[in-house]
């Protein structure tokens, strides 16, 4: 024996979830543009109510069937394994296209190559030619007032230069230290807000009576999107809980657990290094991959020649200023050391006549030079007597025109080996030499930036296979559930047509 | 697979951008002329083409050394030839002694040497731009002068008494280095290279100096001749050109004959010499003309060299960027379409 109005129950079960659907439905079309939003299904099953002994009552087991439908829940799909491997790529994304802008600008600074409008490059190798032509033309007249002013202005060009170029290195090495903060701060804010919302998860999933397979969407959508966003700056690993949180850890430390979260610290340390420490264990924070490693390794980057712990092996800002300082000393110790000032009894040098030294300004602004000072790139300054009396080049006070020390130092300075730190070569293929370094630097994290971004397009592309609106699909499914509405409405009537016949009809 | 419309876009753009960034990549080369404007664009080709360029400025200061180094040899050259005229006159008027009877003749012929000694002082003095040709290291002073007793000095030190030590220097007669004589070198890309201690090698620059000693004599030497009474007679002479003249003069004004003859002997030895010189003088304008040819032709390759580097082949990289262009515009053509009709589309 069937309840009376059991057609009825199930044509408006039919009803409310078609209702449901074509809302969801409506609700995903909304939503098609929207960032990280992930395509959100009905989850219908058939209602079933089972009593006990089947076997005994069979009128119960035939009489109840047909209970109509239920809607479970509101489900996304989400295939957790490629989330995982888009978030691993994007680290990599952030850090080699990070190495290769900073490395990019450290390029532009020491550019040697092409910058001027007549294809000359106007950096040290062209302060370096000025020099040689300079001591050239007054090798031919060493008495000359005029060619020794024009040495002096070259020797005076290239200070300026080295300098200049000093003083931009540094500038940038300090721009991408702010930007390295404000990263940082980006982070924190993004592991805050992640935590803030697993508590808001947790709760929502208590209060809505949620579970592990039907929770709130749209906050686990925002969710994702943070830990999308977070995973360019350390490679990102996610497990998820039965709670409806997750605990994210980044490098093998846990950055988000439950309520939880741990945030980094930034310092400039005085060595002109950054120190990126975790804030309550004060640990140095190791995070794989990514734009925050890749930024403190080219700050910190030192190449073979780490002085402090801080530093790493990588060629960056310390590395190439030192190449700076190293060709600065050499080459105004070269300079200081040929050209003599003056002989003793015996005809042998007494001393030499010192072309550079190291500049210090004083409290008054003024500056003196001090040719026995360390010499660095910072400091590397003309002397300021031969630059206001360019005749202190000479020897003998030129009366003679012997050239041969300016020859010496012709040959010094163009084809003469030098012994630096790691080398032994000219001046031009020193500096051409940490060029064509930076060069290999710079092509071979463009290349693998590039190649990363490639393949983590297709893995966005494999995600959305998942996770996006398709239009048809939606669209196929506005049309199932139109007709399931219009099936159930007319199933609604014919039950009343039964019920008027069984009613008003039957036995009058 | 599901495909979704946030798949289409996005693969749209990308490939859109990557199509734009190859064309103003390719259009940026054609009219910058530049095959590429930073090391990290061609590693291997960059470190190359810095080092064609300093061969390049080296080359082309090599060319101005010589230049330089030529006009300063072809006024010697050109000097030298005067004194060589001068020589011929006195040897003239030497000859004319040989028949003159009286005094005062003797007295015209002396002071005829003597001007034309004064010639020969100021051709030896002779400067090219500010600087004294035959004067070795001498900036400031002319290096030919006669002291308060009428002697000639070079650079300070009496020429009489001047010999070549074993080294090959100049020395007086206290054996002290005369001043002033060390030989000046150019770079003509002979490889300027120091030594350990720091001098230069020598053999590794040119020498353009030019010793005025060795060209008009220096010291004295013994010779015989035979005087008026027909004794023989051993006279220490001057090797100088102009000292020969000064004692020749007072030879004519003293009348002595056989010792103007001597000196004419002497002279015509001396005139040998310079000649010597002056040929050599030609040997070396010679090689440096040939050294500037082949420096020429070297800087010809290099040009060519550095353009093949560092210049875009246009014809290759316009058809490139005709590629791209027409690539571009494909994108753009399908960009309409590129989220095509759905089912939505067809409802009715």
């Amino acid at each position: 024996m069937r309840p009376t109005f059991l057609g009825f129950e199930a044509s408006k079960s039919a009803l409310f979830a078609t209702q449901k659907a074509l809302d969801i439905t409506g609700n995903n079309l909304a939503n098609m543009s929207s960032e990280g939003y992930t395509r959100q299904r009905v989850d219908q099953v058939s209602m079933g109510y089972y009593c006990y002994g089947t076997k005994y009552n069979i009128n119960g087991r035939v009489a109840l069937a047909g209970m109509g439908t239920n809607v479970l829940g509101i489900s996304q799909t989400r295939n957790e394994q490629l989330d995982n491997a888009f978030r691993t790529q994007y680290a990599e994304v952030g850090d080699f296209s990070q190495r290769n802008t900073m490395l990019s600008d450290i390029e532009s600074v020491l550019q040697e190559f092409d910058i001027g409008t007549d294809g000359n490059g106007y950096g040290l190798r062209y302060a370096i030619e000025g020099i040689y032509t300079a001591l050239q033309d007054y090798s031919m007249n060493t008495s000359s007032v005029t060619d020794a002013t024009v040495v002096v202005s070259a020797f005076s060009n290239f200070s300026t230069t080295m300098r200049q170029m000093s003083a931009k290195l540094d500038e940038k090495a300090n721009q991408y230290k702010d930007e390295l903060e404000t990263d940082i701060s980006t982070f924190n804010t993004l592991v805050e807000k992640i935590s803030v919302l697993n508590k808001e998860i947790k709760r929502a999933m208590v209060a809505g009576n949620y579970n592990a397979e039907y929770g709130p969407n749209e906050m686990l959508d925002e969710r994702n999107i943070l830990i999308d966003q977070l995973s360019a700056y350390g490679e990102t690993t996610v497990k998820y809980n039965k709670d409806g949180t997750v605990d994210i850890s980044m490098g093998g430390n846990n950055v988000v657990t439950d309520e939880k979260f741990e945030p980094i610290d930034f310092s400039r340390n005085k060595d002109n290094t950054v120190s990126v420490k975790w804030r309550s264990t004060g640990e140095n924070v190791g995070l794989g991959a990514g734009i925050i490693k890749a930024s403190t390794e080219i700050i910190n980057g030192r190449g073979n020649g780490t002085v402090s712990s801080n530093e790493t092996h990588v060629r960056g800002f310390r590395y190439y200023k030192d190449k700076l300082d190293e060709l600065s000393s050499r080459f105004a110790d070269v300079c200081n050391n040929t050209i003599p000032k003056e002989f003793d009894e015996n005809g042998n040098v007494k001393s030499y006549v010192k072309i550079f030294g190291a500049q210090v300004t004083n409290e008054d602004g003024s500056i003196e030079t001090f040719p026995d000072m360390y010499i660095s790139s910072d400091n590397i300054r003309i002397m300021s007597d031969i630059s206001e009396d360019a005749t202190l080049l000479f020897t003998n006070n030129g009366e003679s025109k012997d050239n041969k020390y300016v020859l010496e130092l012709i040959a010094s300075l163009s084809s003469e080996k030098i012994s630096f730190n790691n080398e032994n070569s000219t001046f031009e293929d020193y500096i051409s030499d940490y060029l064509t370094n930076l060069g290999n630097d710079i092509s071979y994290y463009n290349t693998r930036s590039e190649s990363a971004q490639t393949v983590s397009e297709e893995l966005l592309n494999s995600r959305d296979a998942v996770t996006g609106v398709s239009e048809i699909e939606e669209t196929s499914n506005m049309l199932t559930y139109n007709r399931a509405f219009q099936a159930a409405s007319r199933m609604m009537n014919v039950m009343d047509e039964l019920l008027d016949v069984i009613i008003n009809r039957m036995g009058v | 697979m599901r495909i979704t419309n946030n798949q289409l876009t996005r693969n749209y753009l990308t490939n859109a951008n990557k199509n734009l960034q190859y064309y103003s990549d390719s259009s940026n080369k054609l009219q910058s002329g530049r095959a590429f404007t930073r090391v990290s664009q061609n590693v291997s080709g960059g470190k190359k083409a810095m080092r064609l360029r300093t061969q390049h400025y080296q080359n082309a200061q090599f060319q101005k050394n010589i230049s330089a180094a030529n006009e300063r040899l072809t006024i010697a050259e050109e000097n030298l030839q005067e004194i060589s005229d001068q020589i011929i006159l006195i040897k003239e008027q030497a000859g004319r002694a040989g028949g003159v009877l009286d005094e005062t003749t003797f007295g015209i012929l002396a002071k005829s040497v003597d001007e034309i000694k004064n010639t020969v002082v100021q051709f030896s003095n002779a400067t090219y731009v500010d600087e004294y040709v035959f004067g070795g290291t001498n900036a400031k002073t002319a290096p030919f002068a006669f002291d308060k007793n009428g002697e000639l000095t070079y650079n300070g030190s009496l020429v009489s008494e001047i010999t070549k030590n074993a080294d090959g220097h100049f020395v007086d007669k206290d054996g002290n280095i005369v001043a002033m004589t060390e030989k000046t070198y150019i770079d003509v890309g002979l490889g300027l290279v120091n030594y350990e201690e720091g001098s230069i090698d020598n053999n590794s620059a040119y020498d353009v100096s030019f010793s005025g000693l060795d060209c008009f004599g220096f010291g004295k030497k013994d010779m015989t001749y035979k005087n008026k009474e027909g004794d023989e007679v051993t006279e220490s002479l001057p090797n100088n050109i102009i000292e020969i003249c000064t004692e020749m003069s007072k030879a004519l004004n003293e009348g002595n004959r056989e010792k103007v003859q001597a000196l004419s002997d002497r002279l015509a030895e001396s005139h040998d010499t310079l000649l010597k010189n002056v040929a050599a003088l030609g040997v070396r304008t010679n090689y440096l003309e040939r050294t500037k040819t082949m420096l020429q032709d070297e800087e010809d390759n290099l040009e060519i060299m550095q353009s093949d580097l560092e210049g875009t082949d246009d014809t290759s990289e316009i058809v490139k960027m005709n590629e791209y262009k027409y690539a571009w515009m494909l994108t753009l053509q399908f960009g309409s379409n590129v989220l095509p009709q759905s089912l939505m589309d067809f409802l009715k």
